[in-house]
């Protein structure tokens, strides 16, 4: 009886330790992301985005609709 | 409560904790059907890149994404007979710098959206002159689709990405603006996510219910005007719209997704690409278009996907004739027919 409480508590803790470590991974990528936007935006004139072909995607560059952006 | 049943409920909660976070996929391989669609003749009027087609009892009109001459073609419907072409490239006053989708109203009356000058002009069903020109406020960024509601409103969706979309008046200002970006990853960059969720939009009056589709993604939108409430958010297997961030835009790298969608009586219809863009790079002779006709009823609940002969930009659908009439930009003839 002990010995099946004392293993479930351990995959409780496990399970916890798991989901805790998603979590603060996911908040790290969030903040990396959002770090980045703010970077990008302060020098979006030196943007290296290029667009290619006819198409219907909208180049942020040119304004034009192309095929691909790179 | 014994061991045994408390452990029982702890692998209960583990399976129904590995379930978060798939809403809902729906399998549209199980219900798809092919069909095969009829070219029809719009006579010699040449279209370079022909985008959206819009019918109103006998009138037919053809947008063409990169017009040389005109951006819209108007034919007779069914005759196909060409009435007249308007809205001429160029930087004058009363020429267009592009062409982004068009609308017609109860009264016959066109309305053009130019996303270059930001504004909406409006054509009178048989002059060929404009009528008036609709500038939008320059609280909104770079707007790119657009549906009238009703007499004196749009619903448009933006790049300010503050809101999912808004509503504006007669005169180009805003009144209300609804949601956010249904994004499950991000949530902070509201420009960027804008431009990645660029999606296709529709409006149905009768039942009020407005349709977006992702261009770079699978997600379908459905938002009720009338109530103002979330219908469905349904997300396909394809999933969000991914991009990465290069110098403060949203530069694709997914795939290409939805570019069309239509709000009828009952059922709601969206041409679904599906193609990745490694795969549209790696295939030069890829054509441009979707074939996966995919249907939902107005809940958002897959009914059937038709798969098609043709592959296609932009449709509409003859409701009463239990039609698709659709653009294929691949060939010279571009429209083509299905029957229902």
């Amino acid at each position: 009886m002990k010995k099946i409480l004392y293993s479930l508590a351990v995959l409780v803790l496990i399970v916890i330790t798991f989901n805790f470590s998603i979590v603060t991974k996911r908040v790290n990528n969030v903040s990396s992301i959002a770090l980045q936007n703010i970077e990008a935006l302060s020098y979006a004139e030196s943007t290296n985005q290029s667009c290619l072909g006819v198409g219907s995607i909208d180049c942020p560059v040119s304004k034009n609709k192309v095929k691909f952006v790179y | 409560m014994n061991c045994r049943k408390l452990f029982q409920a702890f692998v209960l909660m583990l399976a129904l904790q590995s379930c978060v976070g798939n809403k809902q996929i729906p399998d549209f391989d199980a219900i798809s059907k092919k069909i095969s669609g009829k070219v029809l003749s719009s006579g010699t009027v040449y279209m370079r890149y022909p985008f959206r087609v819009k019918q109103i009892d006998s009138t037919l009109v053809i947008m063409d994404l990169h017009g040389t001459d005109y951006y819209y073609h108007e034919f007779s419907y069914p005759g196909l007979k060409l009435k007249r072409s308007f809205a001429k490239p160029g930087i004058g006053p009363n020429e267009f710098l592009d062409a982004e989708n068009i609308r017609i109203d109860k009264q016959g009356r066109f309305y053009l959206l130019d996303a270059n000058k930001s504004s909406i002009t409006v054509f009178d069903k048989n002059k060929q002159d404009i009528q008036s020109r609709i500038k939008l406020s320059d609280k909104l960024i770079r707007t790119l689709d657009f549906d009238i509601v009703n007499d004196l409103t749009f619903v448009v969706p933006d790049y300010t990405g503050k809101h999912r979309f808004n509503l504006i008046n007669k005169k180009g200002q805003i009144t209300k603006s609804c949601f956010t970006i249904p994004s499950k990853r991000n949530k902070l960059s509201n420009v960027l996510l804008a431009q990645a969720w660029r999606s296709f939009i529709n409006y149905n009056p009768s039942n009020g219910i407005l349709a977006m589709v992702t261009q770079l993604g699978q997600v379908l939108e459905l938002y009720n005007l009338k109530t103002n409430t979330i219908i469905n958010i349904v997300y396909g297997k394809d999933g969000e719209p991914e991009f990465i961030n290069k110098g403060g835009y949203a530069s694709p790298c997914g795939i290409m997704g939805y570019s069309d969608v239509y709000v009828g009586t009952n059922k709601i219809y969206a041409i679904y690409w599906g193609k990745s863009f490694k795969d549209i790079e790696n295939d030069p002779n890829s054509k441009d278009g979707g074939n996966m006709l995919q249907v939902f009823d107005l809940t958002g609940k897959p009914l059937c996907q038709y798969i098609l002969d043709k592959y296609i930009t932009g449709f509409t659908i003859d409701e009463k004739h239990n039609k698709i009439i659709a653009l294929d930009i691949n060939r010279n003839n571009p429209l083509v027919e299905y029957q229902l």
